[in-house]
């Protein structure tokens, strides 16, 4: 059997909401990796005659305030608020499990000091730390990054602390010691890689969360700035349009709404059938 | 088969292991276990073999502890090793077999993977050549299409499978030592026997020296060169299989043989032994066995056996019986 007839066989598989999430999620990601190719316009150039176009033409979804194909805009605005939510994931994900299953694995004050600082930054709200974060290094895409997984990082580290926590117990982690394996070994073989299906599904659940954040940072005109765009920004730009052309304010909103579902659908699915499995797994035992 | 001038593979000198510092749950443990000899330590749950054991290797879940005593394994001094030298011991030295065959494999790592660990980390091998080794052992162990087996996870092997893969597992540091910890006791009959089979045939060509945990009292007779039985957390006897088997001293090893399917069919009923082991919680003066042990109860009054604890009494060469009835 192929490596693709595998994959395809064990999404089917999955719960059904993982397949939806899948999907659209999939079209989102082709729509954003070919903008260049399907979309006509140029995301910046200025038609002052189009203004506030409703769509027709080859403007699909019509043009905004200052002519701008909305399309365009939408597709690369996309990429932008997609892949900080992405990269800020990806980075909170590996730091918080690396730093969450150690702090699992060797306990003591280490772990002790570590988690206290972890419930601390977790009781700041992300974008109280990013506006912070932004007042004094400026706004941008790194400071965007670095902000949101300064915070990010720490319900992952929670997470993994618990799981290791757990595993630690088990029979299979006594005989790797019996094996004569280091911590770091058990760590990295044994530890992480069973920790992961419950992180990953924790991974998704979030990444809606950090889009709607990063989307708000830059609706407050923190995130990326002028003349790119993003999904947040276009929304705060159409706001006192959007009367005359609700399409304006519509087409982000819905982008946004439509790119976390998928990822949460997806996430959800992936819960739902960790928690079958696991009850499968304690029944028989 | 059993020199008595050479270094004994594993020797256990006074040991105790308490519960924080309170409870000791086992007490003044001396075993010795030499070079190509299968000892068997034989008694009821809670009698203390288990955690005997895992205080061998330093595996003992805390609040469990050595409080006293000394073990050392082919030379290495566990209880006062540092970190490094007991992994080098754990995996150049030691193999451990437990009761629990499939929750001791890592579900999500390919079993060939995990037997070859111990090569990787040990013995310098790539992950390739771990591999490769990996799957001569499980060869070696009788698994049918090991180069395909290797590649599978736990949940696709059946206990015994999954016991032979731990048994690859603790050989692949081609160990001195290898502790067996009721490995038998999860599996059904007929794949016990071929497990026992196992175990003794790596034993003759591997000369290891194996400690056999166990109860049932059959796999002793089969396996074991010598016996050690114990009860509450304390050694009562021990001495050549042939001697107790037949000729067991102590009141509790009379009962428990007596207890077994072994018997040659009577009277057709099963013995049992009245009363349970104490919890290590419950202090006895005295013999630890007093309150269930026939003799004592028939001496009743005045009896040493509920005021002192008896010391060994040697009543042939290496046979050892902790009882006040028995005369030198």
């Amino acid at each position: 059997m192929t490596m693709a007839a595998r994959s395809v066989r064990w999404v089917m598989r999955q719960h059904w909401t993982f397949i939806a999430g899948l999907f659209s999620g999939t079209v989102v990601v082709l729509l954003l990796v070919a903008a260049p190719v399907i979309s006509l316009h140029d995301p910046i150039a200025q038609d002052l005659s189009m203004r506030l176009q409703g769509p027709g033409g080859d403007h699909w979804l019509g043009n905004d305030q200052l002519g701008r194909d909305l399309w365009a805009r939408l597709l690369y605005g996309g990429r932008f608020s997609v892949v900080v939510a992405a990269l800020t994931l990806f980075l909170s994900v590996t730091i918080g499990t690396l730093i969450g299953a150690w702090c699992g694995r060797i306990g003591g004050a280490v772990d002790e000091f570590v988690m206290r600082v972890v419930d601390v930054l977790i009781s700041f709200p992300e974008i109280i730390v990013a506006l912070f974060l932004i007042a004094i290094i400026g706004p941008g895409f790194g400071t965007l990054v670095l902000a949101l997984t300064l915070v990010g990082w720490t319900p992952f580290a929670r997470l993994a602390r618990g799981i290791a926590l757990d595993i630690s117990s088990r029979d299979y982690i006594a005989a790797a010691e019996v094996l004569g394996c280091t911590r770091t070994f058990i760590l990295l073989r044994h530890v992480i890689p069973n920790a992961l299906r419950p992180i990953s599904a924790m991974t998704f659940l979030r990444f809606g969360h950090k889009l709607i954040t990063v989307g708000a940072l830059s609706y407050l005109g923190l995130g990326v700035q002028p003349p790119d765009s993003d999904w947040g920004a276009m929304l705060a730009d159409a706001r006192q349009f959007a009367v005359r052309q609700p399409l304006l304010v519509f087409a982000p909103g819905i982008a946004i709404m439509v790119t976390a579902l998928s990822v949460t659908l997806m996430g959800q699915g992936l819960e739902i059938d960790a928690d079958r499995s696991r009850r499968l797994r304690t029944g028989q035992s | 088969m059993t020199t008595l001038d050479e270094a004994p593979c594993l020797k256990v000198e006074n040991l105790d292991i308490s519960i924080g510092d309170a409870i000791a749950v086992a007490r003044g443990i001396n075993l010795e276990v030499r070079r190509g000899e299968t000892v068997a330590l034989v008694g009821e749950s809670g009698s203390g073999k288990t955690v005997t054991a895992l205080s061998l290797i330093d595996l003992l879940p805390p609040p469990l502890r050595v409080t006293r005593g000394t073990i050392t394994i082919c030379g290495e001094t566990i209880t006062e090793a540092t970190p490094d030298a007991l992994n080098h011991v754990r995996g150049n030295r030691v193999g451990m077999v437990f009761q629990q065959p499939s929750s001791m494999l890592d579900p999500s790592c390919r079993v060939g993977r995990q037997v070859g660990e111990a090569l990787q980390l040990h013995k310098g091998a790539s992950r390739g050549e771990a591999f490769e080794r990996a799957v001569e052992l499980l060869r070696e162990v009788g698994i049918p299409e090991a180069p395909r087996r290797a590649r599978s996870f736990a949940h696709q092997l059946s206990g015994g499978m999954a016991q032979r893969v731990m048994i690859a597992a603790a050989l692949s540091s081609d160990p001195d030592l290898l502790i067996a910890d009721e490995p038998t006791t999860a599996l059904d009959v007929t794949v016990q026997a071929q497990i026992l089979g196992l175990l003794e045939r790596e034993r003759r060509q591997r000369t290891l020296s194996i400690l056999l945990i166990t109860h049932d009292l059959s796999i002793v007779s089969a396996m074991a060169d010598r016996v050690v039985v114990m009860y509450a957390g304390g050694i009562v006897e021990e001495g050549p299989v042939e001697t107790i088997m037949r000729a067991p001293q102590h009141p509790y090893t009379k009962a428990l043989i007596d207890c077994s399917l072994m018997r040659e069919a009577g009277s057709g009923d099963l013995e049992s032994i009245p009363g349970t082991i104490p919890p290590p919680n419950r202090s006895i003066p005295g013999c630890r066995f007093h309150p269930r042990c026939p003799h004592a109860l028939a001496r009743r009054t005045g009896s040493v056996c509920a005021s002192s604890e008896p010391e060994a009494t040697r009543t042939a060469e290496g046979h050892l019986v902790h009882c006040w009835a028995v005369e030198p």
